[in-house]
């Protein structure tokens, strides 16, 4: 499930560092070495499959993304025989334009995953930064609750969750906030307990700053990158996180246009020759995107590493 | 050491004892087993008389104290939702199915991801690098489902290879939810494996044995993957959990009888006595592996002790 | 240095190996077609049981369950099928493996779960006093040959065969093992679909049951009713799925627990074993009275999802199975058969909430169930906003698109044309009073002054209608399209109750239902009465409790049907719903393996008489 952990014992991952070794590159090699320099090719599907929708998904979207009508369902994408250049795409099991639900999509992917990495990251850096720097009983509680978040099953959190309330987009961002704190909270700790003995750290407390200042001015930008590479990382997991509960129809609810929905909802269909399409197309974004999120990961990883700054 | 393992042992004790509270609560907030379990046309009567036959109805602290008490011994009460079954019976019964796919899936991601990571460290930043990479987000960037549901129909319902579902067919069984299960994982281990091995690839020791010249091969698959096994070995004790349960959506799709599947229909049924064995379990097999990783490391690296 | 590498995989291929030692055991026996018939072939007796109404003399339309059959006239359908016990049989086909969607309620003791979960579970292995006919759905001899009641419905007296044993060495079964089989349905924890109803009726406890229900003799049972009840046999009956028949000696010699392990029953076929959410296996009863299988064993395999079921049957490891009509294309293009039930089995509909009205209908049975849902100022309490639900929602593009044109036209909730209490007026009226007219819908609300007023849609699925949620997608569309303000919401049926029913939180809802093919005030029970027992309370006016009393209560069939003919109108008149379609039962069969299947379909989409299922001979 965890779509990056490097998080158990910092010191034991080293970071790939140095030049590459020009020698042993290849004519195609150096083309994905330019590819890396500026992650072109990541970026550009991004911005194609899910930023330009995202935004401007009102101009794009021919349709409305909620309506259909049934006379108009399940036809077929409009290159194949019996589709209609009206619906790119084709329509899904209601009916309605799947070219527009996709285009939206993006929009709810975008804020479910900015929102949940957002709360999930604050809180993980504060209770990280807050129990590698006291250490003591604060270390002991916050390691807790970071045990017991990694042992919970959260597919069981989501559906008492949704039980206890309903299914909305709030809830996916919920359950996800708090499946991802942990990670952040322990990437953070053992992040903070190796800045923590440094000198730098020593010499500021002796000069009087406080505590406070110590943990934002100090560690918080020490540790701050790994935090950044960590959430591009999980933009992906938590799209597909998100399919997972619309698998068990605890994610985002009907008619909402979103991408796991959409898939779920269509995976009845996906072997079928009445409907492949539906779930398909949705399917095609979550792939690129995440694998283009993941691809941007790993380069602003290399780029970011704070092992490689401070080596 | 000993100590130290002591020190760990009453740590988890104590991470139990609050999931006892908080997976007490949760079952109880998913709502009234009998909302579920009582036809439509049941009266008040029936709902009472229910409530009375299943202990739904004394105070809440009674319940949960009546709950430890009898966790303390193994029982944690009957199925709601399976009558005549206990709740821990269930799971027992289940795990092995779950704990055999998992211990698969994770072969399955080993086999691919090594090879992968260790290839790209080798050749970092070279067609193999890139096109390994590739490979491995390939299992991350799709739904487990999905994948599931594709690989099921092509190479079960068409090609034949594989039987469709169910685990009746001994090893072959195992092997398409295996791959959707465990590709899944490749992407993060093999970064794990390629970090490790770009560090372990620099060190001295290694640069040593190239110098008296031990054979490439031998320097990489021998010295160096030994040494860089041990971060995969610490993901793997995390995700222990998330593993097992994280399969849940494969355990429909391919009809695995695993705990996964039980879990989420306990959940959805209301059946508490079964969700809280199931969630017990699960922190049990978390904390135990994490216990052992961790006293394992302290063994080898006497700093970790620390205190 | 560590190997954990080395360990892992290890302990990784330990843990394989002993996943397969575990599940390596069964295999898959093709299912074996013999060269010859044997002698005593039953071919002739399917025939005979298709018209079991012919002796009884019954004047109710063919297709109406014997349930309506006068009751004071002693229902005497001769026994239809009579093979001796002795008469055994030998099986055609070898294991007959039917892919299912696992049940909620897994069991094997009828009191334990609903009418879908006993009808499914138990029914093969063991049998009910009185049957229902496999192609008109009617009440027809079971363990009981034949059944009578008294004047007014307080005693009813059922006759019974003398020729039936039990599974195993329990013996053979006589009218003491009745009692304690009804017994088992009032237990303490008991949740059978009547077990409320049969509380009232015989008593809340076995002592004073053992009182009400009394074997006069090893071959006559006769149960005393505490209020009257013109449908004991029906409730008796294996559509309902309360009284299966269990071995006394059996629960007296290994009590409740063990019974439950593996109950021997008198059924057709013989339990044998079961893994929670994997399978059911059953094995033939070679000398059945009623029919002995064709085969010689019956494999329930449990799938969950849609595309795996399908593909099972693609690949012949089941030959039958429970696939989405989504997929029936798919299914028949793989040279799969589509069948379906002899009788409608589903009836679908949006139920529309918060309108029951204390101040205009008179305060509601119980107290606590926050006046009934009541919202005094609620759009849906005038009948002309349920006019424009009703009229925005194009049924038969639903119809068409939706289910493949199968479903057929539903006027009323809870009445079918063939039950007792269909009037045919609400047939003739039904374009004109329902037909689709959104301009219409959009003139109602202004004229109720409900224009654009809110509801919350709630989206849920029940199993047999997967489409619930695709059609309350489009209902979603339609209301919007005549300006309603929808706001959908995805709810898991198992929230429903404690959610919006028993918090009296319905009003301001519309959601969709599924019923089943069943004598109306069954129905209307749990839907229109506002009495404790009622679901959804959508009595719309103050005759509906009245007349509800006096359909359940009267013994003449004349009387009953009047009666319930009144309320269809008062529902019929007022839009109390938004009938939807009545749906067949359907199933995806292997011709390259299964003959004949026919099956009424009576209950909510399942399919039951597996013992008549033939394979398919050369």
């Amino acid at each position: 499930m965890a779509a990056e952990n490097r998080t158990a014992e910092p010191q034991v991952i080293a970071e790939p560092f140095g030049a590459p070794d020009e020698s042993r590159r290849g004519p195609v090699g150096k083309f994905w070495e330019e590819a890396r320099r500026y992650p072109l090719f990541p970026m550009a599907l991004l911005l194609v499959v899910l930023v330009i929708p995202a935004i401007f998904a009102d101009l794009i979207a021919p349709y409305d993304p909620e309506l259909g009508s049934l006379s108009l369902r399940l036809l077929p994408p409009a290159w194949m025989e019996g589709g209609s250049s009206e619906y790119l795409l084709g329509t899904d099991r209601v009916g309605r334009d799947i070219f527009s639900r996709v285009v939206h999509g993006a929009r709810v992917s975008v804020i479910i995953a900015a929102i949940a990495i957002c709360i999930a990251g604050l809180l993980g850096v504060g209770l990280g930064i807050a129990a590698g720097y006291w250490g003591g009983w604060v270390d002991s509680l916050v390691m807790r609750l970071v045990d017991i978040s990694l042992s919970i099953p959260i597919i069981l959190l989501a559906l008492v969750i949704v039980a206890a309330t309903k299914p909305s987009i709030t809830n996916v961002i919920l359950v996800l906030v708090l499946l991802l704190w942990s990670r952040y909270a322990r990437l953070v700790r053992g992040e903070t307990l190796a800045v923590r003995v440094q000198d730098f750290i020593s010499r500021a407390r002796v000069s009087g700053a406080s505590h406070r200042r110590i943990m934002l001015k100090h560690i918080f930008p020490n540790v701050f990158n790994s935090v950044i590479v960590l959430a591009t990382l999980n933009v992906g997991f938590v799209i597909i996180l998100e399919a997972t509960l619309s698998f068990l129809a605890v994610g985002i609810p009907p008619p909402q246009p979103a991408w796991g929905l959409m898939v779920a909802d269509g995976r009845v269909l996906i072997a079928s020759a009445q409907g492949w399409w539906v779930s398909l197309f949705p399917g095609l974004a979550i792939m690129l995107v995440v694998l283009s999120m993941n691809l941007l990961g790993d380069w602003l990883r290399d780029r970011l590493d704070p092992k490689q700054r401070q080596v | 050491m000993q100590r130290y393992i002591l020190f760990r042992v009453g740590q988890s004790i104590l991470t139990l004892l609050i999931l006892t509270i908080i997976v007490f609560s949760l079952a109880r907030l998913a709502g009234d087993p009998l909302d579920v379990l009582l036809p439509l046309e049941a009266t008040n009567e029936d709902r009472e008389r229910l409530s009375a036959a299943w202990g739904l109805d004394r105070p809440l602290y009674v319940q949960y104290f009546t709950f430890i008490g009898n966790a303390l011994t193994g029982d944690f009460g009957d199925s709601l939702r399976v009558r005549g079954r206990t709740a821990m019976s269930l799971v027992l019964e289940r795990l092995p199915n779950t704990a055999a796919l998992a211990g698969v899936a994770v072969v399955v991601a080993i086999a691919i991801a090594v090879p992968i990571g260790v290839l790209s460290a080798v050749k970092k930043d070279t067609a193999f690098d890139y096109g390994g990479k590739l490979i491995a987000l390939f299992g991350q960037s799709l739904p487990a489902f999905w994948l599931g549901l594709i690989l099921m129909w092509v190479f079960a319902a068409q090609l034949g290879w594989f039987p469709v579902s169910g685990k009746e067919q001994g090893v072959l069984s195992y092997i398409l939810p295996a791959i959707a299960i465990g590709w899944f994982q490749v992407a993060a281990l093999m970064r794990l494996v390629r970090s490790s091995m770009l560090d372990v690839l620099d060190t001295e020791y290694v640069k040593l044995a190239r110098i008296k010249g031990v054979p490439e091969w031998k320097v990489v698959w021998k010295h160096c993957l030994r040494n860089a096994a041990i971060a995969p070995f610490t993901y793997f004790a995390l995700i222990i959990g998330s593993l097992m349960v994280g399969s849940v959506s494969i355990e429909f799709v391919f009809a695995w009888p695993g705990v996964g599947r039980l879990a989420v229909d306990a959940a959805v049924t209301k059946d508490f006595p079964v969700v809280q064995a199931v969630v017990i379990t699960f922190c049990l097999v978390y904390i135990i592996a994490n216990l052992l990783v961790d006293i394992a490391y302290a063994y080898v690296d006497p700093r970790i002790r620390y205190n | 240095m560590l190997k954990p590498t080395i360990a892992l995989s290890i302990a990784a291929s330990l843990l394989l190996v002993a996943g397969i030692a575990c599940g390596g055991a069964a295999e898959e026996p093709a299912p074996a077609t013999p060269a010859t018939q044997p002698v005593g072939q039953t071919q002739s007796e399917s025939e005979q049981s298709q018209q079991p109404a012919d002796s009884s003399g019954s004047a109710q339309p063919t297709a109406a369950p014997a349930t309506l059959a006068p009751v004071i006239a002693t229902a005497t359908p001769a026994p239809t099928n009579t093979p001796s016990a002795a008469q055994a049989t030998e099986a055609l086909g070898g294991r007959l493996r039917i892919a299912t969607i696992p049940p909620v309620q897994q069991l094997t003791g009828s009191w334990l779960g609903t009418t879908t979960s006993a009808n499914t579970q138990v029914r093969p292995f063991t049998d009910p006093l009185v049957h229902t006919d496999r192609f008109d759905g009617s009440l027809v001899p079971g363990l009981a040959t034949r059944w009578e009641a008294n004047e007014d419905g307080t005693q009813w007296t059922f006759f019974l065969r003398d020729d039936v044993n039990f599974h195993g060495d329990w013996g053979q079964f006589s009218a003491h093992d009745v009692p304690v089989s009804a017994a088992f349905v009032i237990r303490e924890d008991a949740i059978a679909t009547d077990t409320g109803l049969f509380r009232g009726l015989f008593g809340d406890n076995e002592a004073e049951l053992m009182t009400n229900i009394v074997a006069l003799d090893d071959k006559t049972v006769q149960f005393n009713l505490k209020t009257p009840n013109s449908l004991m046999d029906f409730f008796a009956g294996a559509q309902q799925g309360n009284l299966f028949v269990y071995s006394k000696a059996q629960y007296e010699a290994e009590g409740i627990e063990q019974l439950q392990q593996k109950p021997a029953g008198v059924g057709p076929w013989v339990f044998e074993e079961r893994a929670i959410d994997v399978n059911i296996l059953y094995s033939r009863n070679p000398d059945h009275y009623r029919r002995s299988p064709f085969f010689e064993e019956m494999e329930y395999v449990l799938i969950p999802e849609e595309t795996t079921r399908l593909a099972q049957l693609q690949t012949s490891q089941v030959q039958i199975g429970e696939v989405s009509r989504e997929l029936h294309i798919d299914a028949q293009n793989a040279g799969l058969k589509v069948l379906q039930s002899e009788l409608p089995s589903i009836q679908v509909a949006f139920i529309i909430g918060g309108v029951y009205n204390p101040e205009a209908a008179g305060p509601c049975q119980t107290e606590e169930f926050q006046n009934c849902f009541y919202q005094p100022d609620e759009p849906h309490l005038d009948p002309k906003v349920r006019e424009a639900i009703n009229r925005a929602i194009n049924r038969e593009e639903i119809n068409e698109q939706l289910f493949g044109g199968i479903g057929r036209q539903h006027t009323v909730w809870g009445y079918h044309p063939a039950l007792p209490g269909y009037n045919p007026r609400w047939t003739e009226e039904f374009d004109e009073k329902y037909g689709f007219d959104p301009e219409r819908a959009r003139e109602l609300l202004q004229e109720a002054g409900y224009e654009g007023y809110e509801v919350k849609l709630l989206l849920t699925q029940l199993p047999g209608v997967p489409e619930m949620i695709p059609m309350g997608e489009a209902a979603f569309t339609y209301l919007t399209n005549v300006g309603i303000n929808v706001e959908s919401e995805s709810v898991q049926w198992s929230d429903y109750r404690g959610k919006y029913y028993r918090p009296g939180k319905t009003h301001g809802t519309i959601a969709a239902t599924r019923g089943t093919y069943r004598p109306a005030d069954i129905t209307l029970r749990f839907y229109n009465r506002s009495g404790d027992a009622g679901f959804w309370r959508t009595s719309v006016d103050p005759m509906t409790d009245a007349l509800y009393d006096k359909a359940t209560q009267s013994i003449d069939p004349e009387v009953k049907a009047q009666a319930l003919r009144d309320l269809g109108d008062l529902k019929f008149d007022l839009y109390s719903e938004v009938p939807i379609v009545w749906l067949p039962a359907q199933i995806v069969v292997d011709p390259g393996a299964v003959g004949e299947m026919v099956w009424p379909g009576n209950i909510n989409a399942s399919f039951t008489h597996t013992e008549y299922i033939t394979p398919v001979t050369p």
